[in-house]
């Protein structure tokens, strides 16, 4: 003890040169823990900004196709020479759900087939970065009516790109396009492996050092959802060798997991095993 | 001090207590709130409140575990040591909506239960760069817990004071689980030194702090030796021990404060049998011996609290011979009156 005076909580007051010395040490303990809190925020990385219209319903009309991804396409206008520009909004379920569930009840309640037809539905938009997403919210309820638009006009063949090795990180495309910010890296796994677990599309986004970012969505070699196989991936930095196709606006990359998928080693172990493509 | 549970015993110092502590977390939310979404905007709200909820129950935990060896370094920090129950059940509330959250956020609306996946999700546990952190923050919540629903004296007297305490020693088990999630989980979105240094450099804080404290209490403290044929040792002269106050003596497992008050001078445990306060370190006021953390009291000749209060403390034997103050360790059951020495 190196002071006289002795405080005692159950008396009304406390000795008054305690209480001088209690205010000047809260004053400067909130000073303290508020710097705390400002070297926090001022050490963060920015944020992206993405967005998920969280709250407000839209409504999209288009043709609906649930292979090799579940999307709406619509029309996103015409080019200069005239010609129908596409663009494809990808579909995903409620939380960290896949939307077929959904357009599979869509479809049993209408009683016919809905893919490839046209479709008018509802849900809260995601976009980030040129790409679109679509949260069916309402389940069953974001069927809204078929539209009169024909599968002819929408219908496109998928262009092969050809083989090569890609380099990057595998996301969950619902988060890292608005729904959760920041939505990346090691700090995110766990979210991510649910929502692929979940059924939602993978999105691998390969960057280059100069963060010119691509996106493709991620498939099996023959065209599968490979989902279950790729979870244990999320968050890490990944080589692989895969087929490139263009599915309209879409990139698709086609993953040779027979060739395997290389997780690029931290810099302190050698990497021996670059997968080659096309061998 | 109470002779019967209520579920606070409100006075004006608890009172004061609550309100500054109230203010102060209001005014740290709403300075980070405005200062995130000024110069972050894009922050979504859930981040906002995992971040804003995740800073401030760490430094209320720095907070809550400074005070203690604070107040033995420098008593005029003891209004902060009184209430400081309010405190750790606030903090396991901010840490409980950071917790909440956090499952929500990541592991909430999948399908998988949300706690099974937060132990399942990610399943590296072998790698400390990718390890699941969240599970750390996890452990250290329920620690939390457990020491805020057993905060009360309810709990203290029927758990007994020495399994209470051992209990909430687990505060540093939760500390070194939340500076073990803290730094993995930022460090693995981002390797700033800065996050590094600020981890290290509060560590180091809190651990000097204890040592200090730790130092200085053992400095107060004198081991006894060289007993004599009847087994009483000798402790100081009796100038030694300034009036109302105590010098603490340890010999043969006993931990004794020695009081000197009105010319006289009297024995007890140095141990406070509200949370193990130490008693030496308190005064006497009054007539009575006060604890230095609640103001728990007890009178120096029979180690009784003053009725209609029913704690009762072990005496000692107590004789001055040639002006020096000599004790046996022997304890009397507690509540046994002891003639005091007189000097």
């Amino acid at each position: 003890m190196t002071n006289k005076e002795f405080y005692i909580g159950w008396q009304d007051h406390a000795p008054e040169g305690i209480a001088t010395k209690t205010r000047k040490t809260i004053l400067m303990l909130v000073g303290l823990a508020t710097v705390a809190g400002a070297v926090f925020i001022f050490g963060q990385r920015q944020f992206s900004n993405s967005t998920f219209e969280l709250g407000h319903l839209r409504t999209l009309e288009g043709v609906l196709f649930t292979d090799p991804i579940p999307s709406l396409k619509i029309l996103a206008g015409k080019d200069a020479a005239g010609q129908n520009q596409f663009q494809r909004v990808l579909l995903v379920g409620f939380g960290k759900h896949s939307a077929l569930p959904t357009l599979e009840a869509i479809q049993q309640a209408q009683g016919q087939e809905i893919d490839g037809k046209g479709v008018r539905l509802e849900g809260q938009l995601i976009y980030y970065d040129g790409l679109l997403a679509m949260e069916l919210t309402k389940g069953e309820a974001a069927f809204k009516g078929f539209t009169d638009a024909n599968l002819q006009d929408y219908f496109t063949l998928p262009k092969d790109l050809g083989s090569a090795i890609l380099q990057g990180e595998i996301m969950d495309p619902k988060c890292y396009l608005g729904a959760m910010r920041p939505a990346e890296g090691k700090p995110h796994r766990s979210c991510a492996i649910r929502c692929i677990e979940g059924g939602i599309p993978p999105l691998f986004r390969s960057a280059t050092a100069d963060d010119q970012r691509q996106y493709f969505f991620l498939l099996g070699y023959d065209g599968r959802a490979i989902n279950g196989e790729i979870a244990g991936y999320m968050a890490d930095d990944i080589l692989f060798c895969g087929r490139m196709e263009k599915w309209d606006d879409w990139l698709i990359v086609k993953m040779d997991t027979g060739k395997g998928i290389h997780r690029t080693n931290p810099w302190w172990k050698k990497d021996t095993s670059i997968p080659m493509c096309g061998s | 001090m109470s002779v019967q549970y209520s579920t606070v015993q409100w006075n004006r110092q608890k009172r004061r207590y609550d309100r500054i502590m109230l203010v102060s977390i209001a005014v740290y939310l709403a300075l980070f709130a405005a200062l995130q979404l000024a110069f972050y905007p894009t922050v979504s709200p859930e981040t906002l409140i995992i971040r804003a909820t995740g800073t401030l129950a760490l430094i209320m935990l720095h907070f809550i575990l400074a005070i203690g060896p604070l107040s033995r370094i420098d008593s005029r920090f003891m209004p902060l040591l009184y209430n400081r129950r309010h405190l750790g059940v606030t903090l396991f509330l901010i840490a409980a909506v950071h917790g909440l959250f956090n499952i929500i956020q990541f592991h909430g609306l999948g399908n998988e239960d949300p706690l099974v996946s937060l132990f399942t999700s990610n399943t590296r546990y072998g790698s400390p760069g990718d390890f699941p952190f969240q599970v750390l923050g996890f452990f250290a919540l329920l620690i939390l817990f457990l020491m805020a629903a057993t905060s009360h004296d309810f709990w203290l007297k029927n758990l007994h004071p020495k399994v209470w305490k051992s209990l909430h020693m687990l505060v540093y088990a939760a500390y070194a689980l939340l500076i073990l999630h803290v730094m993995l989980g930022v460090v693995q979105l981002d390797q700033s030194p800065l996050w590094i240094g600020l981890a290290g450099l509060s560590m180091a804080a809190v651990i000097g702090l204890h040592l200090r404290a730790g130092r200085l209490e053992k400095a107060g403290q004198h081991h006894l030796k060289n007993a004599d044929q009847a087994g009483f040792f000798p402790v100081c002269t009796a100038d030694e021990i300034p009036e109302n106050r105590a010098k603490i003596a340890l010999v043969d497992g006993q931990n004794i404060a020695v009081f000197r008050y009105d010319g006289k001078i009297s024995a007890v445990s140095n141990i406070c049998r509200h949370q193990h306060g130490p008693l030496g370190e308190g005064q006497i006021v009054d007539g009575c011996i006060t604890c230095p953390w609640h103001g728990y009291q007890y009178l120096p000749h029979n180690g009784q609290s003053p009725p209609p209060f029913t704690e009762k403390l072990e005496t000692y034997d107590v004789m001055i011979r040639d002006g020096k103050v000599w004790v046996n360790p022997q304890p009397y059951p507690e509540g046994t009156e002891r003639p005091p020495g007189v000097c």
